[in-house]
C-alpha cells in the first residue's frame, strides 16, 4: 500500500466520487447561492413603493403636486381614496406604504398666504421602504414650496433670481456619500451575502468530511495511508476542498466586480490574499469544531449555529457600533467579521493595508489553532471509543 | 361494519405513530438541540444584539475652518441630535480624513472658512457632508442629523431676514412654507431595528429549526433501516398518510409551545411590539406549522443519510429570509424568485404575520395569506405520503 500525501488526496477524489452529496455542496449549492442573490439584488434600488393618494383639492396645484411626486422613481400612487381611514386601512392590510392627503382648498390658500397642511401617514415597519417613500415626497414638496415663495417674493418684493434663491436657502448641504455614491443595496447587501453562503459550505464540509470517517470507522485507515502523521493526513484531505472553495471565491470576486460592479478601490492583491485566509480560517474553524466535538451531527449543529449567525454579527446590517459591548467583543469570534473589515477596508475605501493589518493577523490566529489541536486529533484517529458515534 | 373498523385504525395508528415520535425526538440529542435549545436561544441572542435598536451618538468630526460664533453655533446643534456625537472639533482637514480612515468617526462636517461672511452677504453658504455610506444605517444617522440641524438653522436665518426686513414673526414664518406637510411615520416610529427585524426573523427561527430537526429525524430512521415499527402501519392501506399525520401531531404539539414562547415571552421581555390579538395569532400561525412540517417531511425523504439533510438544509435560511420580501421588496425581485418563493411557508406567513401583529390589521385581511398556507398544506402533505409510501415499499423489497 502506497502511503504519503498524494495517497491520501488519491484516497479522497475516491470518497468524493462515491456520494453526489458532494458535488452538491461543492458546486451546486454555492454557485445556485451567488446566481440567486446576484439576480435578486440586480436592480440596486428597490423604487415604486406603492402609495394611495386622497386629492381632496383636485386643483391645478394638487395635481401638479400628485405628478412631480410620481415621477420620483421611489413612489407610485397605486390607489386613489377618498379619506384617510381608508388610506391607513390598506396600510394595514400591506397593499400601500402610505397614504398622501392634499387638503380641500390647498391652491387657494397658498395664495392668500395662509397655508394648509397636508398629511403624510407612512409605515415605517420596513426602514428602507419607510424612509425611500417619505424622503421622495418630503423632498419633492419642500422643492415645489421653495419654487412657490421664490415666485411669490419675485413678484412682491422685485427680488432678483439669484437673491430670492439664496434667501431661501442661507445654508445648503452638499451630502458626500462616500465609497457608494450610488447608495447602491446591491453592492452593499450582495458583497456581505455571497460570502456568507460560501462560508456555511465551507464550515459543513470540513465538518463533514473528517466527521464521517469517524462516523463510519474509516479513520484508521485513513490515518494508515497518511503514513501516521496528522499533519499529512490534514493536508492530503482538506487540499482539494480549500482549492475548490479558493476558486469559487476568487469566481465571487469576479461577479461582485465584474457583474454586480461593485466598487474596486484598493488594491486587488490584497483582497486576494484575503479572501484566502477567509476560505482556510473557516476550515479551520471546521477542524477545530469536529476535533473538539468528534460527533457528526453535534459538530454540524453548532457549526450551523456558528455560520448563521455570522452574517447579522458583522456589522452590516446592524452597525457594530450600535451593538452592546459583549456583543460587540462576540461578533469578534467569527472570522466573516474580521473579512468584511479588510473588504471594506480595502474594495470600496481604497485603504492602505496599514489599517486592515490587525484583522489579517486575527484570521491568522484561526487559521493556527488546530495546530494546537494536533494531539487530540491524533487521538481521534487512532482509538476506536472515538468512532462510529451517530 | 368493516368500514368503520378501518376508519377506527386510522385513527388508531395515527395515535400510535404521534406517541413513538416522541421517543424518537427526545432520545435524539441533534433534535433536541435545534427544537429545544436553539428555540430557547437564537431569539435571546439575536434580540440581544439589536437591543439598542438605534445606532444613537455615531461619532462624527467636524473641519471647522471658519471658527466663528455663527459655526460654533452650528457645531452645537449637530451636536445636540440623537443621532451624531461630535467627538471631534479641528481646522485642519487631513486630521479628520485620518480618524475617518481608522473607523475612529464615521462622518466629517466641514464649515467652509467663509462660512459667517456670506451668511453676512445674503448668499448661500454650502457645508459639505461627507458620511461613510459602506454602512446604511450609519450614513442615515448622519444625513438625517445634518439635514435637520442645518435645515434647522438656515430657517432660522432666513425667518430673521424677514423679520428684518420688518415682516411679521408670524407671516415670516408662514410665507417661508407655503406647502407645509405633515408626515406621520406608523408602526416603528423611531425606526428602531429589531421592531423592524426581530418579528419576520423569529417566525423565520420557527421554520427553519423544524425544518433541520426534521430533516435529521428524516434522515436517521432511513440510515438505519429503523422503519420497522412504521412498516406494519405503512404497508396498510393509507398507512403512510397515518404516518405522516402522526408525526405531525407530535411536532405540532411541541412547537406551539415554541410559538408561545417566542410571541408570548420573547416580545414581552424585549417589548416588541404587538398590536394583534394572540387568538387571531395562533389561528394564523397554526396551519404555518404544519405547512413546514410537511414540507419537511417532503424534504427528508430526499437524504440517505441524517448529516446530508442537515448540511442541505443549512444554507437557505439566509435566502427564504430575503425571498419573503420583508426587507428586499418582492417587485424588485426577478419573476423566477418570486414564483420561488411562493411555496416556501414562510412567504405568506411572515406577510401575514407582520400585518396582524405589527400594523393591526384584521384576519380578513390577512385571509388569502392565510389561504395560500392551508395550500401549501395539502400541497407538502400529498407529497410527504406519496415518499413515504415509494420509501416502504423500497424497505419491503
Amino acid at each position: 500500500m502506497t502511503t504519503g500525501l498524494k495517497a491520501v488526496i488519491n484516497r479522497e477524489f475516491e470518497r468524493i466520487k462515491s456520494e453526489t452529496i458532494y458535488i452538491w455542496l461543492l458546486f451546486i449549492l454555492p454557485l445556485f447561492t451567488f446566481l440567486l442573490f446576484t439576480t435578486m439584488f440586480s436592480r440596486g434600488k428597490a423604487d415604486s413603493y406603492p402609495v394611495a393618494i386622497y386629492d381632496a383639492d383636485n386643483s391645478p396645484l394638487s395635481r401638479q403636486i400628485v405628478s412631480w411626486i410620481e415621477a420620483t422613481p421611489e413612489v407610485k400612487f397605486t390607489k386613489k381614496v377618498t379619506s384617510l381611514q381608508e388610506g391607513k386601512h390598506l396600510i394595514e392590510k400591506g397593499d400601500v406604504i402610505g397614504v398622501l392627503k392634499i387638503p380641500d382648498g390647498l391652491e387657494n390658500a397658498v395664495y392668500s398666504g395662509n397655508p394648509k397642511k397636508m398629511v403624510l401617514f407612512y409605515s415605517n415597519m420596513n426602514l428602507s421602504a419607510g424612509s425611500g417613500v417619505s424622503v421622495a415626497i418630503i423632498k419633492t414638496i419642500k422643492t415645489m414650496s421653495a419654487g412657490v415663495n421664490m415666485q411669490k417674493r419675485m413678484s412682491k418684493n422685485k427680488e432678483m433670481l439669484d437673491q430670492a434663491l439664496n434667501n431661501i436657502q442661507p445654508v445648503r448641504i452638499e451630502a458626500h456619500a462616500l465609497y457608494n455614491p450610488y447608495i447602491n443595496y446591491s453592492y452593499y447587501l450582495v458583497t456581505g451575502l455571497l460570502p456568507v453562503m460560501l462560508l456555511m459550505f465551507i464550515l459543513s464540509t470540513t465538518i463533514y468530511v473528517i466527521g464521517s470517517e469517524l462516523k463510519y470507522k474509516t479513520a484508521g485507515d485513513w490515518y494508515k495511508i497518511s503514513s501516521k502523521s496528522v499533519i499529512v493526513a490534514l493536508t492530503g484531505k482538506l487540499l482539494p476542498y480549500s482549492i475548490v472553495f479558493i476558486i469559487e471565491a476568487f469566481f465571487m470576486n469576479t461577479i461582485l466586480f465584474k457583474i454586480v460592479g461593485a466598487p474596486q478601490n484598493g488594491n486587488f492583491f490584497i483582497i486576494f490574499i484575503a479572501t484566502i485566509f477567509f476560505v482556510y480560517a473557516y476550515m479551520a474553524m471546521g477542524v477545530v469544531l469536529i476535533t473538539v466535538l468528534p460527533n457528526i451531527r453535534l459538530a454540524l449543529s453548532i457549526g450551523a449555529a456558528y455560520a448563521s449567525l455570522a452574517f447579522s454579527f458583522a456589522g452590516l446590517t446592524f452597525p457594530m457600533i450600535a451593538m452592546v459591548d459583549y456583543m460587540r467583543a462576540f461578533a469578534q469570534i467569527f472570522p466573516y467579521t474580521h473579512y468584511l473589515k479588510i473588504y471594506i477596508n480595502e474594495a470600496m475605501k481604497g485603504l492602505d493595508l496599514y489599517y486592515s493589518v490587525s484583522s489579517f493577523l486575527i484570521l491568522s490566529i484561526f487559521i493556527t489553532l488546530p495546530f494546537l489541536l494536533i494531539p487530540r486529533m491524533r487521538a481521534l484517529l487512532t482509538k476506536d471509543k472515538y468512532w462510529g458515534k451517530s | 361494519m368493516k368500514n368503520k373498523k378501518t376508519t377506527y385504525n386510522f385513527f388508531n395508528d395515527i395515535i400510535d405513530v404521534w406517541l413513538n415520535e416522541y421517543k424518537t425526538i427526545f432520545r435524539d440529542a441533534g433534535v433536541v438541540t435545534l427544537f429545544i435549545i436553539a428555540v430557547v436561544v437564537y431569539p435571546i441572542i439575536y434580540s440581544l444584539a439589536y437591543n439598542n435598536e438605534l445606532a444613537k451618538e455615531v461619532p462624527i468630526a467636524v473641519v471647522d475652518m471658519n471658527d466663528s460664533d455663527l459655526s460654533r453655533k452650528l457645531i452645537s446643534m449637530l451636536d445636540a441630535t440623537d443621532e451624531v456625537n461630535v467627538v471631534f472639533k479641528t481646522p485642519d482637514f487631513n486630521q479628520a480624513k485620518e480618524l475617518f480612515k481608522k473607523s475612529e468617526v464615521y462622518g466629517v462636517v466641514s464649515i467652509p472658512s467663509d462660512f459667517d461672511k456670506k451668511i453676512f452677504k445674503s448668499e448661500t453658504a454650502v457645508v459639505p457632508v461627507y458620511a461613510d455610506a459602506s454602512y446604511m444605517i450609519i450614513y442615515k444617522q448622519i444625513m438625517t442629523a445634518a439635514n435637520y440641524s442645518i435645515g434647522t438653522y438656515s430657517a432660522g436665518i432666513e425667518i430673521q431676514r424677514r423679520i428684518s426686513k420688518k415682516e411679521q414673526y408670524e407671516q415670516a414664518f408662514e410665507s417661508r412654507d407655503p406647502l407645509p406637510l405633515e408626515t406621520y411615520a406608523l408602526y416603528n416610529p423611531r425606526g428602531g431595528y429589531a421592531s423592524y427585524a426581530m418579528p419576520a426573523v423569529l417566525l423565520l427561527i420557527l421554520q427553519q429549526t423544524l425544518l433541520l430537526g426534521i430533516g435529521l429525524i428524516g434522515g436517521t430512521t432511513k440510515e438505519n433501516r429503523n422503519t420497522h415499527f412504521l412498516l406494519p402501519i405503512g404497508n396498510k392501506r393509507g398507512g403512510a398518510l397515518s404516518i405522516v399525520i402522526g408525526k405531525s401531531i407530535a411536532y405540532y404539539t411541541i412547537y406551539i409551545f415554541n410559538a408561545i414562547y417566542v410571541f408570548v415571552l420573547v416580545f414581552r421581555m424585549f417589548s416588541f411590539p404587538m398590536r394583534g390579538n394572540y387568538f387571531e395569532i395562533f389561528v394564523f400561525i397554526t396551519p404555518f406549522l404544519f405547512a413546514v412540517i410537511y414540507m419537511g417531511i417532503t424534504i427528508s425523504a430526499f437524504f440517505k443519510k441524517r448529516e446530508h439533510a442537515l448540511m442541505v438544509l443549512l444554507f437557505p435560511s439566509i435566502p427564504f429570509i430575503f425571498l419573503t420580501g420583508f426587507s428586499w421588496p418582492t417587485q424588485a425581485m426577478p419573476q423566477w424568485q418570486i414564483w420561488l418563493s411562493q411555496i416556501i411557508p414562510s412567504t405568506p406567513a411572515i406577510k401575514g404575520f407582520l400585518a396582524l401583529s405589527q400594523r393591526g390589521a384584521t384576519f380578513n385581511d390577512v385571509f388569502y395569506n392565510w389561504l395560500h398556507i392551508w395550500a401549501l398544506i395539502f400541497f407538502y402533505l400529498g407529497a410527504s405520503t406519496l415518499l413515504i409510501k415509494k420509501l416502504i415499499k423500497k424497505v419491503n423489497n
